[in-house]
């Protein structure tokens, strides 16, 4: 089998040519390096078999990044490898860098320029003689137009380069930089010989003196947000969710009432009844919102439009030491906080990295949103979509709070902020569906496995007692019931000590997306009965307004879910990843306590209102100045002498 | 008297000299976009603390922390 490498810098649509290529749905986007692990996907040509490989984005071959490493190692060490190089038409003044020092490395070079017909005149025949590699033109996003490409692949002979010694990672930056303006003095007489001569600065548009700068930009956003907001929680995600539970329940209760005539077990048919299919409905419900959530957050990044915003906050966030990066990621926490937790290692500074992975579970991520649905609807029906709002802007809230008490308490180095502007384009509506499908069916095998399976863990759990009878016909304590019960006295202080929010709290450490079915396990209730059967105090679980705002806050604060624990180890360390929970725990705690008890002094006299306002205004000017005083910053040092100096505190470190 | 990024105002064009006092890092990120001696570069836009810089034909934003450390000789 033939193997094909894909490199290219970031943003050039080489993801989108490895979709094409092989017919895949890996996700590309809009945005510097998202590429982060070597993919890898087989296609077929004229009977034969080709092995591609799609590796992170690139500027350079010589590395002091982990992931310009692997990559960089990667090409040299498969020399029996095609190497296609993507370059932008409109930014080959720059992209060409980096096939330039592929040839350095390798024989079987191709040049794929994908064409947008914008810059007119320009020769790649002239390009393809003067540089004495095959290149060929492209659109990454239409499959018919790389006949081509693949024809070149298939002819392209194989022959090894012998390697020189590399001195990536050691090399001097003197002589980077001598080399770097001799290769782009070299580029620039190649593409002046093909009559290369673009508009304008690519990436930048009239539009962004308006769309990025005061008031306006702001005003857009704003505007943005909130239409984001709408189509996902207001009438059309509402209306869609609705539709699909009904239908939902309308087979389910075909199947059960053939159930019901074959076999006669209460206990079998209450396991399969809530069990399995009341957690199944329960979850598709909110299939069409979370998809609609991704769909907007697709759109945006597509359009160009999210990295505008990280532009235009980078000011702003540089105030909680973050930079406008981070937001990046920290809008993908809206998502889903696992999958945001990955993009946190586009950042390339490690204490950056950090303070974001620490920051990122407090933007509410898209699991917590069925819980934040039906319990809004069970008690402020009128104001539902305010309450969802304000627990958004809660979380927003503390994870400010959170940045500027660790920006008070630890010493780092000013980040510095660099990023290349993408393009506005129209939205390619193909790759924004195919990349909500495949979140969608992400999110389906996700029910389908791990969730599915863990509800009928709780049900058996919730229903059957530690000698297994069914506790639903001869009565007495389920094993989790007595676990629960154990535990309960914990969460009484915040007002919702029953059994039943426990198991909910517990499962929900698992995945979010337990908590409602665990709900509607413990209250023996389908999806739809799930609500009302939340406020008749009767119900094995139940809430008072408040205590479910209490029981609301403690879900948005505390720890994610066993995936996204794991993702933060992942990308930054086990010690990070257990603080972090911690943390989550404690902050969870204190302030939906917070709040139950200002609930209940605000209800016994109004004017304590104030009083508590007043409290948390003052907490927020202490930790505001907090972060605001002087600290020793670290002497920089210009050359750094690697892991075993300290000096400074790793900033530098890659 | 040196001149950096930060001095030039919107519109005004100029040539890079050097960047020094960063990580190298950093300063090799800066020069694979295209900061090396003698390029040509011109402030399209500043906004909010960043400098939007044209330069090999593309558009790239910077913070001006960033472009304090580039030094540059004014274009004629």
């Amino acid at each position: 089998m033939r193997k094909v490498i894909l490199a290219g810098n970031p943003n050039t649509g080489k993801t989108t040519l490895f979709n094409t290529m092989t017919a895949s749905n890996e996700r590309a986007s809009n945005w510097h390096g998202v590429t982060v692990d070597i993919k890898q996907k087989s296609y077929v040509f004229n009977n034969r078999q080709y092995l591609l490989f799609d590796i992170p984005g690139l500027y350079s071959l010589d590395y002091y990044s982990e992931e310009e490493k692997i990559s960089s190692k990667f090409i040299e060490e498969n020399q029996d490898a095609v190497v296609v190089c993507i370059l932008d038409e409109n930014n080959l003044r720059r992209n060409l860098y980096l096939a330039l020092e592929l040839m350095e490395k390798t024989n079987n070079l191709i040049l794929a320029v994908n064409m947008s017909g914008e810059v007119k005149g320009f020769s790649y025949e002239k390009l393809e003689e003067v540089l004495g590699v095959k290149v060929v033109k492209i659109d990454a996003r239409k499959k018919r137009t790389l006949k081509k490409l693949y024809e070149a692949i298939e002819s392209q002979t194989i022959t090894q380069k012998e390697q020189k010694k590399s001195n990536a990672n050691n090399f001097s930056i003197e002589d980077f930089e001598l080399k770097s303006r001799k290769n782009f003095q070299k580029i620039d007489n190649i593409l002046l010989s093909a009559n290369y001569k673009p508009k304008g600065y690519y990436g930048y548009c009239k539009a962004d003196k308006f769309l990025l700068k005061g008031f306006l930009g702001f005003f857009v956003f704003a505007l943005v947000m909130m239409a984001v907001f709408f189509i996902t929680f207001g009438f059309i995600g509402a209306s869609l969710s609705s539709l699909v539970g009904e239908a939902l329940e309308f087979v389910v209760e075909k199947i059960m009432g053939a159930l019901e005539g074959v076999i006669s077990s209460r206990g079998f048919l209450a396991f399969m009844r809530e069990g399995v299919f009341g957690s199944i409905i329960t979850i598709m419900g909110f299939m069409p919102q979370i998809i609609l959530l991704f769909l907007c957050l697709n759109f945006l990044e597509d359009i160009g439009y999210l990295s505008r915003v990280a532009l235009m906050f980078d000011g702003l966030l540089k105030k909680f030491n973050l930079t406008g990066r981070s937001l990046f990621s920290l809008i993908m926490g809206f998502g889903c906080t696992t999958t945001a937790l990955l993009t946190t290692r586009t950042l390339d500074n490690q204490s950056l990295k950090k303070r974001t992975a620490v920051l990122l579970p407090y933007m509410s991520c898209s699991a917590k949103l069925p819980i934040y649905a039906v319990i809004c609807s069970a008690f402020f029906t009128k104001h539902k979509a305010l309450m969802v709002f304000l627990l958004y802007m809660l979380g927003i809230f503390i994870m400010i709070l959170i940045a500027l008490i660790m920006k008070a308490f630890t010493v780092s180095e000013p980040t510095s902020f660099m990023m290349e502007m993408p393009k506005y384009r129209l939205p390619n509506l193909k790759k924004v569906f195919k990349n909500a499908w495949a979140s969608a069916t992400d999110f389906l095998l996700r029910v389908g496995g791990i969730l599915l399976l863990s509800s009928i863990v709780v049900f058996v759990l919730y229903n059957f007692s530690f000698k297994l009878e069914y506790v639903g016909e001869i009565g007495g304590k389920s094993i989790l019931e007595t676990v629960a019960k154990g535990l309960k006295f914990i969460f009484v202080p915040l007002g919702f000590g029953s059994v039943g929010a426990v198991v909910a709290i517990l499962s929900g450490l698992i995945a979010k997306e337990m908590v409602v079915s665990s709900l509607a396990i413990v209250n023996g209730v389908m999806a739809s009965g799930l609500a009302e059967s939340l406020i008749i105090s009767g119900s094995p679980v139940h809430f008072s307004p408040l205590s479910a705002i209490s029981f609301l806050v403690f879900i948005l604060l505390y720890p994610t879910c066993i995936s996204a624990f794991f993702s933060m180890k992942k990308e930054t360390s086990l010690k990070v990843a257990l603080l972090s929970a911690f943390l989550q725990f404690v902050v969870a705690y204190i302030v939906s306590g917070f709040i139950y008890w200002s609930g209940k002094l605000i209800i016994y006299k109004w004017w304590f209102s104030i009083v508590l306002l007043f409290i948390v205004a003052l907490i927020t000017i202490v930790v505001i100045k907090l972060s605001k005083r002087k600290k020793k910053v670290p002497i920089r040092l210009l050359n750094c002498a690697g892991r075993n100096c300290k000096e400074c505190h790793g900033n530098n470190l890659v | 008297m040196s001149l950096s990024l930060n001095n030039l105002k919107e519109g005004e064009k100029g040539a890079v000299l050097s960047i020094s006092n960063l990580e190298n890092r950093i300063v090799k990120r800066l020069i694979e976009m295209g900061f090396v001696h003698g390029e040509k570069i011109e402030v399209i836009r500043r906004l909010n603390g960043l400098i939007i810089v044209g330069l090999r034909s593309f558009a790239l934003a910077i913070d001006s922390m960033l472009a304090s450390k580039i030094a540059i000789e004014r274009a004629i």
